[in-house]
């Protein structure tokens, strides 16, 4: 196949180059377009607890 | 038993890991309790940990609550060095008048400016005990909180987004703040350590806690269209119809109980029925209101994550405790 078609090596090359390039450059859409998700991870009076709590 | 920092860091982790675009905060209260005053080694020793796993779960901004100054500002001080991104409005070095730690830190996520600005509880109020005072003499000053929140408020216009307060002043004293300061979308407060069902609105501000000693973590969702229009609390709805369904149930149990007695008219009973049912009619209004506007725009989505035994712990923080012999206690 090679020697009929010499560029088959770099088909595939540019094939895979093409794909690896296109998870970075359309990467998983936001929920909706124009909305920006955030989230805070919020912690208060733990007080010194470093062991599980009997609740 | 719930919580635990072995576990709270394994699952803050894989949160981080699952979305990028995570901030962890804490209120204050964080190192100490008047419970292990006596013996200062052991608690300076787990404080310790507690400030490594911060560190490395990257936290963005730590409050400096009132307990957390009982073994004295220094202990604070060492921990800053080391790389804790402590904050705090209103407690300044009395020889300068200025803040002993940064005021405010401003973090920037997918695009969006989020200020955080940390308060404690005045030095007249009963926070501060006769213990805070010894360990501190001549060498804490704390301002008021709401001036300090207005000169830092006034500092970051312009520079951040959204304006978020994490407060160790309690529920009440963070509605006066939120009162007096409007332009603050978010206070993540502390200090008695409720368990926050629904969010507390005061004004245009939306206020939490996330329970005590570490046995749940608060998950805020902010999901963002534009940062200057309000926010609507998207688990409004659920919230309201939990509640129906479980006044519901109270009421089939009350009316089951009349059934069994049909001769017999308890006047308590009765007036029971009549009461809930009037609240139930008032939350299906409510409902409705919720379910018509929706939830386009600006939302947010607060829940506490319990920290169950069957998640798993980090095995490196495990480590860290077992290594300073506070594995027992």
């Amino acid at each position: 196949m090679k020697k009929w078609f010499p560029a088959t090596k770099s088909f595939w090359g540019i094939l895979s180059f093409i794909f690896a390039w296109s998870l970075f450059l359309f990467p998983a859409p936001p929920a909706e377009s124009g909305e920006t998700e955030i989230l805070i991870l919020h912690t208060n009076n733990v007080t010194g607890y470093i062991l599980p709590c009997p609740t | 038993m719930l919580g635990g920092l072995a576990r709270r860091v394994a699952w803050v982790e894989k949160v981080q890991r699952e979305n990028q675009r995570t901030l962890v905060v804490d209120s204050g209260d964080l190192f100490f309790s008047f419970r292990n005053d006596s013996d200062s080694e052991k608690a300076l020793k787990k404080a310790q940990i507690i400030g490594r796993a911060y560190r490395h779960m990257g936290a963005a901004a730590v409050n400096v609550g009132c307990l957390d100054l009982l073994q004295g500002v220094d202990f604070l001080r060492q921990e800053y060095s080391q790389g804790l991104p402590l904050i705090s409005a209103n407690l300044l070095d009395p020889s300068t008048k200025s803040p002993i730690f940064p005021s405010y830190v401003i973090k920037e996520v997918g695009g969006v400016r989020i200020a955080f600005v940390g308060l404690l509880p005045p030095e007249s109020g009963p926070e501060i005990s006769p213990a805070i005072q010894r360990a501190n003499e001549g060498r804490i000053l704390i301002a008021d909180p709401i001036d300090a929140a207005r000169e830092t408020l006034g500092k970051i216009k312009g520079k951040a987004d959204l304006a978020i307060i994490i407060s160790d002043l309690g529920l009440y004293k963070d509605q006066r703040v939120a009162k007096e300061l409007p332009g603050i979308h978010f206070i993540l407060g502390g200090h008695e350590g409720r368990f926050t069902r629904r969010a507390v609105r005061a004004g245009m501000t939306h206020i939490f806690q996330s329970s005590r000693k570490g046995m749940y973590v608060g998950r805020l969702q902010l999901t963002l269209e534009d940062p200057s229009k309000p926010f609507r609390d998207a688990g409004e709805v659920q919230y309201l119809q939990e509640r129906i369904d479980g006044l519901d149930l109270y009421i089939r149990g009350l009316e089951t109980a009349r059934k069994r007695q049909p001769d017999k008219v308890n006047p308590h009973r009765e007036r029971s029925i009549r009461e809930i049912t009037r609240q139930r009619t008032a939350l299906q209004e409510e409902l409705k209101r919720a379910k018509e506007a929706g939830i386009q725009g600006n939302h947010f989505l607060f829940k506490l994550q319990t920290m169950e035994k069957a998640l798993p712990e980090d095995e490196e923080v495990k480590g860290w405790i077992s290594a300073a012999g506070v594995d027992k206690d």
